[in-house]
């Protein structure tokens, strides 16, 4: 990673969010891809400090496409304190089979490849 | 043994695996045109394909991220879209190429017409990546097109004179009445031949799917810098076959029977049908390489789930766009369009997609988080900077050269 200088006020790591977040691909707690991180939802405390609440899922791209934005609760997110990691991807300690912005590729398991002779078959 | 075994398999599988449909056609084009004198263009192309082919191996292998991946997470969803639709449209392009070209290798040995091929090879396609594993694929594919080198057979049989080719791997433009805006727009469809981005995509993905760590680099390393220029030498015997014979006789390669027919002149039936059988494994080989690599962008792009190595059901999107591509390619070349004309269109506007394919690749190779110890020295960015500039050039001058020239006629 670029070495970027410590956070002044703790000891913690300073990230660059387009460099180091944004667009990696969030892996589960065994370490099966999820989705790509699109976005971050920030939340300002009482205290005026702004703090990241939510990685938002899928670059919604298609909703900009056609000029609009999604609606905030229509967003697939996971919650910032479930990440355990940042490195070349995003870790969590979440399970991806919980995750209900996967319900497109159960869709495509559940009505298409299982019903294909041989999809639930492990490969060669 | 089992490890000079492994070596020797990746090396093989390298040099089958380098030729496909669009350096088969293009070659061959170029032989019967411009002589050798477009030789040092493959020279080029193999040189950078190894450089990146490696990159993007080392990343994977080290990071556990594919190329794909890479270039969304340094591009931003937006350029990366720009870049998955132009890149899937070569690759798709190529797929149907392959698809045409398996369909023509057949005719050529059964005399059917080919449209009738096209079905049966879809299917079958669809079913080996349905249900054969990876690493089969892999060295089946790239070995059977080892029956290419009939080619450099071949060219020594004709007995050529050596002395008029040297001269024309020396000599710039030949004196064959054609001009400069052809010999330059042909030397950019060669680049782009040699350097298609789908082999990155292949080889990265590759990697993941046959779990390398950082102790398989140095096979890596091996493969692309033996396996890849030795492939390249097969692409210049085709090119020397189609210079040795079609030149001199004024006839411009057209249709895959023609790329062959110097072989028949040397080596006889026996050697033509070598080489078809050879064409067809080539051809077969990038077919498998093409659909997988159409999966592997889309699903890294998205961060689905995707290789070979998982059931179908762990990776359901990944199975569906292998699906959808391989339908898609086969309704497209039911309609009897000719393979060599979408080869041609395809190695043009591979050249166009390449920088922004490369580009992310040589940043992260430089990136300790994704490659730890192992960033690249300062020769092999050197070169790869270089690299990016004739990539730079050709991706520019590919649209322009081929209006200007009406596609080389």
């Amino acid at each position: 990673m670029t070495d970027l200088p410590q956070h002044p006020d703790r000891n913690g790591r300073l990230v660059d969010a387009n460099l180091h977040l944004l667009d990696r691909q969030v892996l589960d707690r065994d370490d099966r891809p999820i989705l790509a991180a699109g976005d971050l939802e920030l939340e300002q405390s009482d205290e005026g400090r702004w703090h990241i609440v939510r990685v938002i899922l899928g670059s919604g791209l298609t909703a900009r496409f056609f000029g609009a934005h999604r609606p905030a609760s229509t967003r697939d997110t996971l919650d910032w304190d479930i990440i355990t990691d940042l490195g070349a991807a995003i870790s969590t300690d979440v399970d991806r089979d919980d995750v209900d912005a996967l319900w497109t590729e159960r869709w495509w398991r559940d009505h298409v490849i299982v019903k294909i002779p041989g999809g639930q078959h492990d490969p060669g | 043994m089992k490890r000079i075994f492994g070596v020797a398999l990746g090396i093989l599988t390298a040099i089958g695996g380098f030729v496909d449909i669009g350096d088969l056609v293009t070659n061959a084009v170029v032989g019967s045109r411009f002589g050798l004198s477009l030789a040092w263009v493959v020279v080029v192309g193999v040189i950078g394909i190894s450089l990146f082919a490696h990159m993007s191996g080392k990343v994977t292998a080290l990071s556990g991220r594919a190329t794909f991946d890479i270039i969304r997470e340094r591009l931003g969803p937006r350029a990366a879209l720009a870049n998955l639709t132009g890149s899937l449209a070569m690759t798709l392009l190529t797929l149907m190429a392959e698809i045409g070209g398996v369909a023509l290798a057949l005719q050529l040995l059964t005399g059917i017409v080919p449209v009738v091929y096209i079905l049966p090879v879809a299917v079958l396609l669809w079913l080996i990546l349905w249900r054969v594993k990876f690493s089969i694929l892999e060295n089946v594919a790239g070995l059977m097109g080892l029956l290419l080198i009939a080619f450099v057979i071949a060219l020594f049989q004709l007995g050529p004179d050596w002395g008029e080719l040297g001269r024309q791997v020396a000599q710039d433009l030949p004196s064959t009445g054609e001009n400069g805006l052809t010999y330059a727009f042909y030397a950019v469809a060669l680049f782009g031949a040699a350097m298609t981005p789908y082999e990155v995509f292949f080889f990265s993905s590759g990697a993941a799917e046959d779990h390398w760590t950082s102790r398989d680099l140095w096979l890596s390393r091996v493969n692309v810098s033996v396996g890849f220029p030795l492939g390249g030498l097969l692409s210049i015997a085709i090119a020397g076959c189609a210079a040795v014979v079609m030149l001199p006789a004024g006839i411009g390669v057209s249709s895959l029977s023609q790329v062959v027919a110097p072989v028949g002149v040397a080596l006889g039936i026996a050697g033509l049908i070598v080489v078809v059988v050879g064409v067809l494994a080539a051809t077969s080989g990038a077919a498998i390489e093409t659909a997988l690599s159409c999966g592997y962008a889309i699903a890294q792009f998205a961060g689905w789930p995707w290789g070979k190595r998982l059931r179908p059901s762990q990776a359901p999107q990944f199975h569906a766009v292998l699906l959808g591509v391989i339908v898609i390619s086969c309704l497209v070349m039911l309609s009897g369009i000719d393979p060599v004309v979408v080869t041609e269109f395809s190695v043009v506007f591979s050249a166009v997609a390449l920088p922004l394919t490369y580009f992310p690749i040589l940043v992260v190779a430089n990136d300790p988080q994704y490659v730890g110890e192992h960033t690249n020295g300062p020769i092999l960015n050197f070169l790869a900077m270089i690299y990016l500039v004739i990539v730079m050039v050709a991706a520019l001058a590919a649209v322009p050269l081929m209006v200007l020239t009406k596609m080389g006629a």
